[in-house]
């Protein structure tokens, strides 16, 4: 991370998530942020780099940038941009957690997680681009089983 | 991810460590595919050792669950803490999956 802040331009592949995540829990342990941190913040970046992946741009690939810095309140912030269409994650609805097992169907929990473990979470369509910014506390307390 | 199996008193027991992302998810999948196929219902799997899951690997834990509900068997999660314990929570599978504090306690609801 050169002055606090990593710029990361790849193909929007599924064989991409890997670097992607290894790259931005580098970012975030650079700047400080616990190993816990490190866990939701890889956990975030999947389900947000793979919307992309998949609903953005439909599994054919495109540029997406991925930009890793800190906020002016010294908060780890990542943002990524695509040039797919209009595509507004966070319309996505988030599951209400209240179904049973026999009428839950598999998927829909991405945003529910990016919400979830993230301090904010703010979509914008700005130059024909897609631009998801999420900004992460340095520490949350661990849970355990109650 | 790694996955490791024993048989506790007619308990299968799935030892998971690591992360379950969408890359090692299919590991998961084919785990239970092939355990099922054999004639395998009733699983208990212990997350101590998982870092974290994400959606990916939700979607892995459902399709599983409702493939061993179907066949009348016991599937239950137990050792769930931090970023496992709130992906569950947050994603409401604490309320459709039976989860345990423990392996013993898992064990014997199964075996109750």
């Amino acid at each position: 991370m050169t002055e606090n802040r990593t710029v990361l331009e790849l193909d929007a592949t599924f064989d991409n998530l890997l670097p992607v995540k290894d790259a931005v829990s580098a970012a975030a342990r650079a700047a400080g942020y616990p190993d816990i941190q490190l866990l939701r913040i890889e956990v975030v970046v999947e389900e947000a780099y793979l919307n992309v992946v998949h609903h953005a741009y439909h599994d054919r690939g495109g540029e997406v940038v991925i930009v890793c810095e800190l906020n002016d309140q010294n908060l780890f912030q990542v943002t990524i941009m695509d040039h797919a269409d209009y595509f507004e994650i966070p319309s996505v609805s988030s599951r209400s957690g209240d179904d049973s097992i026999d009428v839950r169907q598999p998927g829909g929990c991405g945003m529910t997680l990016i919400r979830s473990m993230t301090k904010s979470a703010v979509w914008r369509r700005e130059d024909d681009r897609n631009m998801l910014s999420m900004v992460f506390d340095k520490t949350a307390v661990p849970r355990k089983f109650v | 991810m790694e996955l490791r199996e024993r048989r506790e008193d007619g308990v299968l027991v799935l030892e998971m460590s690591g992360k379950m992302d969408a890359i090692a998810t299919p590991d998961f999948t084919a785990w239970f595919d092939s355990r099922i196929s054999a004639g395998e219902y009733r699983f208990a799997v212990d997350c101590s050792g998982l870092s974290y899951l994400t959606s990916a690997g939700l979607r892995g834990v459902l399709t599983v669950a409702k493939q061993i509900r179907a066949k009348q068997g016991r599937l239950i999660f137990c050792g769930l803490s931090g970023v496992v314990l709130e992906v569950f929570e947050a994603s409401g599978f604490l309320t459709i999956l039976e989860t345990c504090p423990t392996l013993p306690d898992a064990r014997a609801a199964i075996q109750g």
